[in-house]
């Protein structure tokens, strides 16, 4: 009796799994939720007149934290629109690999956040013209989400319609007014150099100056952390090691952020076979030798490591997008560990020239967007409806509001002239205390505000105005210098570029390895001989790139070439 | 004469009659029900799949699917061995199997002839729940022990540095990294692979023991004449059933543990198949193509091993 019951239940165990295993019972051929009121209980029958009386539900992935149970923002948020969301967190660096697997795995999220801004970009063509994803709803019933598209910088035609399909949406980003320019080099401790008697007038440095400060600091320890514990200068793996040395180096205008194909007298080449490019990678060896750069940087794929350590005070620099977010974290986060230090000096952006060529800056310009959402699918009528809805909502000044500073009359008022006084309480260090700690869903999907939100009254004031100073400068000393985006390279797609793509993966990781492991002497031949053996791959890419059949060759042709039609173009072929 | 045993005599006289293949399910029922989720679980997990092999041959097309993709032939193939990168997989795949199989696979063996040789039970309990311990933490728990030990600003660095030594590069060493996974499968898995063979020796009759010693035999050569043996078999076919994943080096440990300053020296074939179909513009006929050679090599070399042993030592697993 007793191996019977066993059997059983061994039996059922196994229903349980498969049923477990099983795909969501929701698929393209279910009739969509929004089509079938008379499914639902009659309590809950849709009103009519109310375009939110039905509640929905969709999946969705985050790089950020989903908001938790208690958030009463985001509580407050999804009961005046009746949703829900169920998220699939990722961390940031699986962005990719995860969004490929759920495509091979036919288990995309009913609303897609592509992290569209790199290396993804050829594959993103591949998936949008072969109808991976659903086509977005008309627009025009979305009047804020269309004014925003149809600005002449998100080129929203060119990265978003394929043949004549709307197939996403870009998230355009909130620094047009500095032409989408970021503050793309090294902060650094102020505070340290200051202690050295090494700080230059307006943080200004030659790449010579710098680097000695790195490694006085390095030296001469002046955070006090006992010999071998101070670390000179480091960045995220995925910078690494490009904004050490390589894209100073770099005489042509930048494709993306990681090496790619670059346009030189005419012609399309691979980056990484130049001779800016070897150029660069010998001085991160050099760096790396003398021992500037932080030695665990080659390995720290968690990028989170580096800033770890410079957060408690063992790091002298870290190579960063220096948005208005990241100072103000990095100097919250170093006062956390020290409240003693001073919060200005803790954490400055430093104005470092180019390798040997003194008065000449290294600084460049991104896309105009930064990511895109999509829709799967899967994703029924009412879904889509409804993400569109609460998007077109949150750009609104109203959707803004709430987006930035939370709740009206709670968390804060308007007065009379339309300030914002905020109710927030504030730290130690003046700033004011962010009550919500999830704010992807209102302000990361259509408009990325993350940049250059400089009227953001709930920002610490003085971040405000270094991180406005630094691009000020930027823009009044150096706009002839600034690398702005190959356009034409990014949005062409030809059958072997999309095929193929940069070989980004392979060069990194290629670079980092002679890194740690060659010597200054040998890493030029070593690194040929690689370029060498990698060439027959990367040859029908630049073929393709230089055959005018796919692309216009002159630069100045660029901008019109992408207006007159350019992918959109293409891709109706 | 009971009536029982008038039935028997019966049963006897008259011809047996054959039962049907049915009839003899239908018999052992209950065991046939206990084994049915394991041969589901085979059917849907490994053999269900193997519907996608057909893409080693194809030019995948996502939209298209499976089925309706084009043909290539033996495209996929001639790109494989024409791929620089595809053998030295291959080759690292190959070291650091034979690595384990020479390095660790012998541990647990000994560590469990160890163990038993430990006379208070509760010291040897205590030992043996503490070597189990580490194989409850994944890998990315123990890759990040490792950094944390490693590392530049690791512990082993910073022990050297107070004592005047320079630091070293460990998880950079070319020539290191494959014994630091080599140690760390050992410190994670031996606790908990040399339970199989505690297991074993367990079930050597203890008279075997008691005899030997009455006999003058001493610790060791109790170990080699009565342990040894005792646990041969269970040894060559958990040996068997390695050999049958040589081509397994183990994804999650690599795929946690290395970076691109060991590359050459690290990747193995699973690392290589998830970099080339989901950290770069994918294709899946190839990614197919390299993991249809894999499990050929593995079935090939199960089949060999298998025969070696049992004709060695008459013990098999076919």
């Amino acid at each position: 009796m007793t191996k019977r019951l066993f059997a059983l239940a061994l039996v059922l165990c196994m229903l349980l799994a498969c049923t477990a295993c099983s795909a969501p019972a929701a698929t393209p051929a279910d009739p969509p939720q929004s089509d079938s009121p008379a499914d639902a209980p009659a309590q809950d029958a849709p009103d009519a007149s109310d375009p939110f009386a039905e509640h929905v539900t969709f999946t969705m992935n985050t790089t950020s934290d989903p908001p938790a149970a208690d958030d009463a923002l985001w509580q407050y948020y999804t009961d005046q629109f009746n949703f829900d969301v169920e998220w699939i967190p990722l961390q940031y660096s699986e962005r990719f690999d995860k969004l490929r697997i759920w495509i091979a795995t036919d288990d995309l999220p009913d609303v897609v956040w592509i992290g569209l801004n790199d290396v993804i970009y050829t594959e993103y063509i591949t998936w949008m013209k072969t109808g991976l994803f659903a086509e977005i709803p008309d627009l025009n019933d979305y009047p804020n989400i269309k004014a925003m598209y149809d600005q002449e910088t998100m080129l929203g035609d060119e990265l978003c319609t394929f043949g004549g399909k709307l197939m996403s949406l870009p998230a355009m980003r909130d620094s047009a007014s500095y032409d989408f320019m970021i503050n793309m080099g090294f902060g650094y401790r102020a505070d340290w150099a200051e202690k050295l008697g090494m700080r230059k007038e307006n943080d200004i440095y030659t790449w010579d100056e710098f680097m000695d400060l790195m490694q006085a600091f390095i030296e001469q320890d002046p955070g006090g952390n006992g010999a071998g514990n101070t670390y000179g200068l480091a960045t995220r793996m995925g910078y690494f090691p490009d904004i050490l040395g390589i894209w100073q180096t770099n005489p042509t205008p930048w494709t993306f952020e990681e090496p790619g194909y670059v346009e030189m007298d005419g012609k399309y080449v691979w980056y990484p076979a130049t001779d800016a490019y070897i150029e660069g990678l010998k001085l991160v060896k050099d760096l790396y030798d003398r021992g500037i750069i932080w030695p665990d940087n080659v390995i720290d794929s968690s990028e989170t490591l580096y800033r770890e350590l410079y957060y408690a005070g063992q790091m002298g620099a870290m190579g960063q997008n220096n948005s208005l977010s990241w100072v103000s974290t990095v100097r919250d986060e170093v006062l956390k560990v020290d409240p003693s230090l001073d919060r200005e000096k803790v954490y400055v952006i430093a104005k470092v020239g180019k390798p040997g060529q003194d008065g000449s800056f290294y600084q460049h310009a991104v896309a105009s967007y930064w990511s895109c959402v999509a829709f799967s699918l899967r994703a029924t009528d009412a879904q889509k409806a409804r993400f569109l809805a609460t998007q077109d909502w949150n750009l609104t000044q109203e959707g803004k509001n709430l987006a930035l500073y939370g709740l009206e009359g709670k968390d804060f008022t308007v007065d009379a002239d339309g300030n914002i006084q905020l109710n927030w309480t504030k730290n130690d260090s003046d700033t004011y205390v962010d009550p919500y700690k999830f704010r992807e869903y209102y302000s990361r999907l259509t408009v990325n505000d993350n940049a250059a939100n400089f009227t953001n009254v709930a920002k610490n004031q003085t971040d405000v105005e270094h991180v406005k100073a630094a691009m000020d400068w930027s823009q009044a000393n150096i706009a002839d210098q600034i690398k702005v985006l190959d356009y034409v390279q990014t949005y062409t797609t030809t059958p072997n570029k999309d095929k193929l793509g940069t070989f980004t993966a392979q060069t990194k990781a290629k670079a980092i390895d002679l890194i740690a492991n060659s010597t200054y002497d040998a890493i030029e031949g070593e690194w040929r001989a690689w370029i060498a053996e990698m060439m027959p791959q990367v040859q029908p890419v630049l073929d393709d790139l230089n055959a005018y059949e796919y692309i216009p060759t002159d630069p100045a042709e660029m901008m019109d070439w992408v207006r007159a039609g350019g992918l959109a173009a293409m891709s109706a072929d | 004469m009971s009536r029982n045993v008038v039935l028997r005599q019966g049963a006897a006289l008259r011809p047996r009659k054959q039962k049907t293949l049915w009839q003899r399910i239908w018999l052992k029922r209950w065991c046939y029900l206990i084994i049915l989720p394991g041969m589901a679980y085979f059917l849907l997990f490994k053999y269900v799949p193997m519907y996608g092999i057909q893409l080693a041959f194809k030019d995948f097309d996502m939209v298209a699917g499976i089925t309706a993709s084009p043909w290539v032939g033996w495209e996929n193939f001639r790109l494989l061995f024409r791929d620089r990168e595809f053998f030295l997989a291959l080759k690292n795949t190959l070291i650091i199997s034979y690595m384990q199989l020479l390095l660790f696979f012998p541990f647990p063996v000994i560590l469990s002839i160890l163990l038993n040789e430990v006379r208070p039970r509760k010291y040897k309990r205590t030992v043996q729940t503490i070597l189990t311990f580490p194989h409850f933490l994944s890998w990315v728990i123990v890759a990040g022990i490792m950094m944390n030990i490693l590392a530049n600003n690791g512990a082993i660095n910073n022990l050297l540095a107070v004592l005047g030594f320079d630091k070293y590069q460990f998880l950079t060493d070319k020539k290191l990294f494959r014994y630091i996974l080599i140690f760390s499968l050992m410190w994670k898995e031996s606790g908990w692979s040399c339970i199989l063979y505690i297991a074993a020796i367990t079930g050597i009759d203890p008279s075997l023991y008691e005899a030997a010693t009455i006999d003058g035999a001493n610790r060791w050569h109790r170990i080699r004449h009565i342990t040894w043996p005792g646990i041969l078999p269970v040894v060559v076919i958990t040996l068997i059933m390695r050999v049958g994943h040589i081509m397994d080096a183990g994804f999650d440990q690599i795929m946690n543990m290395y970076n691109s300053t060991v590359l050459d020296v690290a990747d193995i074939l699973d690392t290589y198949i998830y970099r080339i179909t989901f950290q770069r513009t994918p294709n899946f006929g190839f990614s197919t193509a390299v993991g249809l050679f894999k499990g050929l090599t593995n079935c090939i070399l199960l089949l060999t091993v298998n025969a070696f042993c049992k004709k060695l030592t008459g013990t098999g697993i076919l």
